[in-house]
């Protein structure tokens, strides 16, 4: 037994496949997180994050002895809130919504913090989804195009894309700075 | 600024300035938590179900290693090897070398794979199957499957371990422990649908690969060496809210089973915030020791909770297995005890070297407040070598498998066998084995520093089997 992430977490893992509840909440908390963040990347309310989250984990619970790699456990598991994620835009899409109400539940400590979050905000969906699992959750574009059943050099372009309009974005910021 | 440099930047700004989690979700989530225990009533046993399978590859624990040397004798079986004698643990291993398992050749090809299970052994307590895969590339693991027993579905735990031995070949043992009672001889289908091709071009997912891989074997339980004590009263321990109560022990040559109760609070642990409970986990387990003080080795423990809709108690049903005995004991002792893991993404490893030669041999090695390893040996033959060293320490079996030889590059070598076989009970001696090195290769021997172990002495139990 070694100190160290993933050593522990494989067993972590094995336990909660065992029926180990601590093990599961242990996991699960610990990336609670980054499944919010993903979920806010798709969806424009904080109880819809809470309700993809929600069943996400319920299928979790219901799916995690079948899976074989523990270290995968977190792309595992933003896998599945994607696809919640997705169910819920898709029944979104066919009710017209009564208002179009953005949540800005964030709490940020700098003004910088608060630029690039407004530069991400102001991203389509397509783009800020890829930006989450880029930069903010450090997963590769291989698992990425796999998370979002794409093909690779679609995602490439969304983030070269992405990257584009944020630089431009933050480069208005800062002459807006200058001139202040 | 340039693409790399801007990726940098934007990747620090927004990791540094992540969103927190609303207080509305955080509940929600831990509401949601919390039904997941509640939706199952008092002594109702967790469905195990016939494909809850705990898929426990031990290639992940030992990614980056390599195992020269045993794939020839693999691709032999059940010829010249079995997979039981390389890759068991001591009940399956001292069973087929003492004649006990059933030797079977039963091969299923589908999409360029090829599995052959080579080996069976049921006491009553557990199944064990030993399988050997060959493909024509990729990393290709056993994926989803289905289990019947004399044609009804069945329910056990199941641990699969096993190892990539080269290549194009992967072999390794499926264990079921079992929650019911099952006849003296069956049929045993195993019907696999899919397996998974880990290689690295899929990314961190792995394709699935659907097929039909069918088995289907007789099986045959064994007759003799198997003792069953029940208790008219159970022996129990009682410290504060905790309580362990012991229902039966079961001894075969293959395993010595103790199934038993624990009942506790349900409450959170105390003086353990949130953020320090995400950096850490809390491993519970018993250790057994027979009427010697020698601490037995654990196989597995397989563990089902339950909690009665507003109780403040949990109650979980264990049944520990642990490494067979040559003869009845007076009384085994069970020790419950809880190992803190740092999970904090800071703390990393910290591994303990030294140079392997003959010459400065006895050495020792520091398991940090674990304790520590002493190399009093190497033997360099032709097929494998040998480390032989002692261990002191609490955790005698947990330590000595945290050891690994290393190349002058860096290059890690993982034992052969599934652990380090005990040689002497009383001094803690272990032999692991490696692949074959000539004698003069740079080698060095590592272990790792370890959190100590921590056990409840209030609630040892000693569980009297003489009568």
């Amino acid at each position: 037994v070694k100190r160290g992430v993933d050593v522990d977490q494989t067993k972590i893992v094995r336990k909660a496949q065992r029926g180990n509840h601590e093990a599961f909440v242990h996991l699960i908390q610990k990336y609670e997180s980054s499944m919010f963040r993903v979920a806010k990347a798709f969806l424009k309310s904080d109880s819809e994050c809470a309700d993809a989250m929600q069943e996400a984990i319920l299928k979790a619970f219901k799916g995690i002895q079948a899976l074989k790699e523990p270290d995968y456990l977190k792309t595992w598991l933003i896998r599945i809130l994607i696809n919640e994620c997705q169910r819920i835009l898709k029944q979104n899409s066919q009710v017209i919504p009564m208002v179009d109400f953005v949540e800005r539940s964030y709490r940020q400590e700098t003004q910088q913090g608060l630029e690039i979050w407004e530069a991400v905000q102001s991203l389509e969906e397509d783009l800020r989804i890829i930006v989450t699992l880029f930069y903010i959750e450090d997963i590769a574009l291989t698992d990425i195009a796999l998370m979002l059943a794409l093909p690779e050099g679609t995602v490439k372009s969304r983030l070269y894309r992405a990257r584009e309009k944020l630089a431009h974005y933050l480069q208005l910021g800062e002459e807006r700075a200058d001139k202040l | 600024m340039n693409e790399d440099g801007l990726d940098a930047y934007l990747r620090k700004q927004l990791q540094q300035n992540t969103q927190a989690v609303p207080e509305l979700v955080s509940l929600r989530m831990s509401s949601t938590l919390l039904s997941l225990k509640k939706k199952r009533g008092w002594l109702r046993k967790v469905s195990y179900g016939a494909i809850a399978a705990c898929f426990v590859f031990g290639c992940l624990t030992t990614a980056g290693f390599v195992f020269p040397g045993i794939a020839k004798a693999l691709k032999n079986v059940p010829v010249f090897a079995s997979v039981f004698e390389i890759m068991g643990d001591e009940g399956t291993r001292l069973s087929s070398e003492a004649g006990l398992s059933t030797k079977v050749n039963i091969t299923a090809e589908n999409q360029g794979i090829t599995m052959t299970i080579n080996e069976v052994l049921y006491d009553g307590v557990r199944i064990s199957v030993g399988y050997v895969m060959e493909t024509k590339g990729g990393e290709i693991r056993p994926n989803q499957m289905e289990l019947y027993v004399n044609g009804k579905r069945l329910n056990a735990s199941v641990g699969i371990s096993g190892r990539e031995v080269s290549n194009q070949l992967f072999a390794g043992i499926i264990d079921y422990d079992l929650k019911e009672q099952l006849p003296d001889q069956f049929n045993l289908k195993i019907n696999y649908q899919s397996m998974n091709d880990y290689a690295p071009s899929f990314g961190n997912i792995p394709k699935e690969i659907k097929g039909a891989w069918k088995f289907d074997l007789p099986v045959t339980k064994l007759k003799q060496g198997i003792v069953t004590k029940t208790f008219a009263e159970a022996p129990q321990a009682k410290f504060q809210d905790h309580m362990i109560s012991v229902k039966k022990v079961i001894f075969t040559p293959v395993v010595t089973a103790i199934q038993l109760d624990t009942i506790e609070p349900l409450e959170p642990k105390k003086n353990v915030t949130i953020e320090q409970g995400q950096k850490q986990f809390v491993e519970q387990g018993f250790q057994v020791f027979d009427d010697r003080g020698i601490i037995m080795e654990n196989l597995s423990e397989s563990a089902s909770s339950s909690t009665k809709n507003g109780s403040l108690l949990r109650k979980t049903e264990h049944q520990i297995l642990l490494a067979p005995l040559q003869r009845i004991p007076e009384y085994l002792v069970i020790r419950p005890y809880t190992i803190t893991h740092s999970t904090d993404p800071a703390i990393k490893p910290i591994f303990v070297k030294a140079r392997l030669n003959d010459a400065s041999l006895p050495i020792t090695l520091s398991q940090g407040t674990m304790g520590t390893i002493t190399v009093t040996k190497v033997e360099y033959l032709e097929d494998k070598t040998l480390l032989y060293y002692q261990v002191k320490g609490e955790d005698p079996y947990r330590q000595a498998d945290a050891v690994h030889l290393e190349g002058d590059t860096g290059q890690r070598y993982g034992k052969i066998n599934r652990q380090a076989i005990r040689l002497d009970d009383l001094a803690h001696s272990f032999r692991m084995t490696f692949p074959p090195f000539a004698k003069n290769q740079e080698l060095q021997v590592v272990t790792s520093e370890m959190e100590r172990i921590e056990t409840t002495k209030e609630l040892e139990l000693k569980i009297p089997l003489n009568q």
